[in-house]
C-alpha cells in the first residue's frame, strides 16, 4: 500500500513538473513615447532642457517642446537684407544657450548663425561663419560674448576659431578672433566628414577613407596638436567622444570602439556590427544607439565598451542621428523626431 | 538546474519500482540516409550552393544517420486483467553529414489496463535541441547567421475503450511546448492538440486498419514580448489526417508489411501585411510512409523503413511559396534486441 502511494505522488510530481520553462533572451526593447511630425526629414537636433531645435530637412528649422510634444518655432527661411530666404535643406543644428544663438548648416555648406531668444517670432539671421563643405560642427561657449568652433571641412580638414561679437554698419555679426585674421586650418590627406570633441582635452574628426584622427587640446580654442590617424575598414563617417575613447561609424564596415591610446599606438580598436551600416553613434549611460539609415536603429551594450553587445535592431524608419535627452533617445528619422524609450 | 531536476525524479520513480515482476527491454541500432536534411526547398538548394554559411556546419545537403536507443518495460502491480506498469525509451541521433543534427530524445509512459483495448495512459516525451538550419538573427543583425534549434516537451493523456468486436478507439489530449534556444526564443509555441483515433482488425485479423485525426492549436507568444523586429505572430491552427494499415499475418517471409499515409493542414493567423512570410500562409505536408519488418528470431528483428514527404505551401507571395515548400525521402534500417531482466 505504500507503494501504491509512493507511485501515486511519484506521478504526480511528474505530471506537474513535465512542463519546461522556455529559453529567455536578454535583449532590449523599446517603445515609442511620440513622433513629432517635422514635415521635413528631422536631419539633426539639438536640446536646451526639454526644447528641442530641429533642422527639419527642406522643412527648414523647427523648435518643439518634447514634454508637450508640440511645435512652439516653425521656420521655413529667413530675412537676410530685407529679402526672405528659404532654407533648402538644413542638416545640421547646434545651438549657444549663453550667447542664444543657433548655428545651423545646410548640406556641404557654410555655417549660418542665428539669434533666437525663446518666444520669437522669427529667427534673426546674423552672418556666416567657416566655409562651404563644412561636414559637421561642434560649438562651445563658456563665456557670454564667446564661443569656439570646431568643424570638420571636407575639403579644407579641421577648421576651427574663437568667435566675439563685434559691431558692423550697427549690426552685431561674430568674427574670428583666433587664429588671428581668419579661421584656423590643419590639413588632412583624409577627407572630413564628422566631428566631436569634448572641448577640454580631445577633438576626433572621422577623415573617411583613412580612418579617425585624434587631435589634442589643451584648452577650449587652443591650437589642436595631432595625435595619430587609426585607420578604419569602410569609410569613417562620424565619431562620437567618450572619455579616454571615441566610436567611430564606418557605414557598411559598422562600428569602431577606439581607445585614445590607440592612436600612439598601443591600445586595440574593438570592431562590431560588421554586418551593419551604421551612419551614427550616440553614447550614453553603456548603451550606444546606432543609426542605421533604412533600417533603423540598433542598441548595443557597451557597458563593457571593448566588448559591446548587441541587444536589438529596430526598424523604426529611415534613421539619420539620434541623440540622448535624459534617459529618452530622440532619433532623427524621415518619419520625424521620434522619442523612445530603452527597456533594458 | 533541469537535469538536476529531471535526475532527481528518475530517482524518485525508479526507487518506488518494485522487484516482483520482469523488467523488459530492448535495445536499438539503426542507420538511415535522409536526402533533405536542412529541408531546403529547390529555390534554397541553389542558393545554398553558392552560400555555404546557410548550411551550418553541414557539407551535403544529405546526410547518413545513425541512432542507438533503449526502450524498456516495467509492470508494477496487476491483478487478473488489471496491470499497472511504465515503459520509456531513451534515443540517441547523429547525423553523419551534418554535426549540428545531434540530439537525443525519450519518453516515459505510465499505463493503467483493465481489459484488452482498455487503457488510460500518461505519456511524457522530450526531444532535445533538435537542429532545424541556420537562420538570421533579425532581432540583432541583418545577415549573419545563428544555428535554430528547438527543444520539444510533450504530454498526453488517452484513453482507450473497446467499441465492439475487433474495433477500439483512442481518444487523446495534450499539450506540447516547442520552445527554441537562444536567439529564437521568439519561436516559441504552446501548442494544444487532441487526437481521435479508431482502429479496426481487418479480414480474419490479418492486420490493422487505423483513422487518426489530430487537431491543434499553436499560440505564439511572440507578439506579447517587446516590440522588436522578429515579434511577428507565428500562431496556427492545424489538423491531421493518419490513416496507417499494417498487414502481420498470412504474408510470406515477412512478420510485418505497413503503409501509412499522413497529411497535416496548417494555417497560420498572421495577417500582417509587414509580415509577408506568414501573414495569409498555409502549408498542406503530405508524409507517406511504407515499412517491412522481420523477426529474425524470437528477440531480434529488423525493420526497413522509407518515407517521402512532400510540402506544398500557400501564400499570396510567390517568393514565400517558393521558400516553404520543400520534398524530402528518408530511408531506414532498425535493428532490434529484445531482452528481459528476471532474477527476482
Amino acid at each position: 500500500m505504500t507503494a501504491i502511494k509512493n507511485l501515486i505522488l511519484s506521478f504526480l510530481i511528474l505530471i506537474t513538473s513535465g512542463c519546461i520553462e522556455p529559453n529567455t533572451e536578454e535583449l532590449w526593447s523599446i517603445s515609442v513615447v511620440g513622433i513629432l511630425n517635422t514635415t521635413g526629414f528631422a536631419r539633426d537636433v539639438a536640446f536646451e532642457g526639454n526644447t528641442a531645435f530641429v533642422a527639419a530637412g527642406q522643412s527648414g528649422m523647427q523648435i518643439w517642446d518634447l514634454e508637450n510634444q508640440s511645435r512652439v518655432g516653425d521656420f521655413t527661411g529667413y530675412y537676410e537684407l530685407e529679402t526672405f530666404l528659404e532654407f533648402d535643406d538644413l542638416s545640421l543644428i547646434e545651438i549657444d544657450t549663453i550667447n542664444n544663438l543657433i548655428f545651423s548648416a545646410e548640406s556641404n555648406k557654410d555655417v549660418q548663425i542665428f539669434s533666437y531668444t525663446a518666444g520669437d517670432t522669427d529667427l534673426n539671421y546674423v552672418n556666416t561663419i567657416m566655409s562651404a563643405k563644412t561636414k559637421e560642427f561642434v560649438p562651445f561657449s563658456t563665456d557670454s560674448g564667446r564661443f569656439v568652433m570646431y568643424t570638420a571641412d571636407n575639403d579644407d580638414g579641421l577648421k576651427w576659431s574663437i568667435y566675439e561679437p563685434y559691431i558692423f554698419w550697427g549690426d552685431t555679426v561674430w568674427n574670428p578672433v583666433y587664429p588671428e585674421g581668419s579661421d584656423g586650418e590643419l590639413y588632412t590627406p583624409g577627407k572630413p566628414q564628422g566631428i566631436d570633441s569634448d572641448g577640454e582635452n580631445y577633438i576626433a574628426m572621422a577623415v573617411d577613407q583613412l580612418g579617425v584622427e585624434l587631435y589634442s587640446i589643451d584648452s577650449l580654442g587652443a591650437d589642436p596638436e595631432l595625435l595619430g590617424r587609426v585607420d578604419t575598414e569602410g569609410n569613417a563617417e562620424q565619431v562620437t567622444l567618450t572619455a579616454n575613447a571615441l566610436f567611430a561609424a564606418c557605414d557598411d564596415a559598422g562600428a569602431y570602439f577606439i581607445p585614445t591610446e590607440t592612436f600612439s599606438g598601443s591600445g586595440t580598436a574593438t570592431r562590431f556590427a560588421q554586418d551593419l551600416t551604421v551612419d551614427h553613434i550616440a553614447i550614453h549611460n553603456g548603451i550606444a544607439a546606432l543609426s542605421l539609415g533604412a533600417k533603423g536603429i540598433a542598441l548595443y551594450d557597451i557597458s563593457e565598451p571593448s566588448a559591446p553587445i548587441e541587444k536589438g535592431i529596430f526598424p523604426i524608419g529611415y534613421t539619420y542621428r539620434s541623440k540622448f535627452w535624459g534617459e529618452k533617445l530622440v532619433v532623427c528619422s524621415r518619419e520625424g523626431l521620434q522619442i523612445l524609450t530603452i527597456k533594458q | 538546474m533541469s537535469y538536476q531536476k529531471n535526475i532527481i525524479f528518475s530517482i524518485l520513480i525508479l526507487s518506488c519500482l518494485p522487484g516482483k515482476t520482469p523488467f523488459e527491454y530492448t535495445i536499438g541500432i539503426t542507420g538511415g540516409y535522409d536526402n533533405n536534411v536542412l529541408r531546403f526547398s529547390d529555390e534554397e538548394f541553389n542558393e545554398a550552393a553558392s552560400d555555404n554559411e546557410l548550411m551550418g556546419g553541414a557539407s551535403t545537403f544529405d546526410s547518413f544517420v545513425t541512432k542507438l536507443g533503449i526502450s524498456g518495460k516495467k509492470s508494477l502491480w496487476n491483478s487478473g486483467k488489471k496491470d499497472l506498469f511504465i515503459n520509456g525509451f531513451f534515443t540517441h541521433a547523429d547525423y553523419r553529414n551534418n554535426p549540428e543534427r545531434k540530439y537525443w530524445s525519450g519518453g516515459l509512459d505510465a499505463n493503467f489496463k483493465w481489459g484488452s483495448y482498455r487503457n488510460i495512459k500518461y505519456s511524457l516525451r522530450h526531444l532535445d535541441s533538435f537542429y532545424l538550419r541556420h537562420y538570421v538573427d533579425r532581432d540583432v543583425s541583418i545577415e549573419s547567421l545563428a544555428p535554430c534549434a528547438f527543444t520539444d516537451r510533450k504530454q498526453t493523456i488517452s484513453l482507450t475503450q473497446k467499441n465492439g468486436r475487433n474495433i477500439w478507439t483512442t481518444f487523446s489530449a495534450g499539450y506540447l511546448q516547442r520552445y527554441y534556444d537562444k536567439p529564437f526564443t521568439e519561436f516559441d509555441l504552446d501548442i494544444n492538440f487532441g487526437r481521435w483515433k479508431i482502429n479496426k482488425k481487418f479480414f480474419k485479423k490479418i492486420g490493422t486498419v487505423s483513422v487518426q485525426y489530430e487537431f491543434a492549436r499553436a499560440v505564439n507568444h511572440s507578439l506579447a514580448l517587446p516590440d522588436r523586429p522578429s515579434s511577428f505572430d507565428r500562431s496556427y491552427d492545424s489538423g491531421e489526417w493518419y490513416i496507417p494499415v499494417k498487414i502481420q499475418k498470412r504474408i510470406p517471409f515477412l512478420t510485418e508489411i505497413g503503409f501509412s499515409w499522413r497529411e497535416e493542414f496548417r494555417v497560420y493567423e498572421a495577417e500582417a501585411a509587414d509580415d509577408p512570410l506568414h501573414a495569409g500562409r498555409s502549408h498542406l505536408d503530405t508524409k507517406y510512409d511504407l515499412w517491412v519488418k522481420k523477426n529474425l528470431s524470437e528477440s531480434v528483428s529488423i525493420l526497413f523503413n522509407s518515407r517521402f514527404r512532400i510540402r506544398d505551401t500557400d501564400s499570396a507571395y510567390v517568393w514565400v511559396k517558393d521558400l516553404k515548400s520543400f520534398k524530402q525521402i528518408q530511408f531506414w534500417c532498425k535493428i532490434e534486441w529484445d531482452l528481459i531482466y528476471d532474477r527476482y
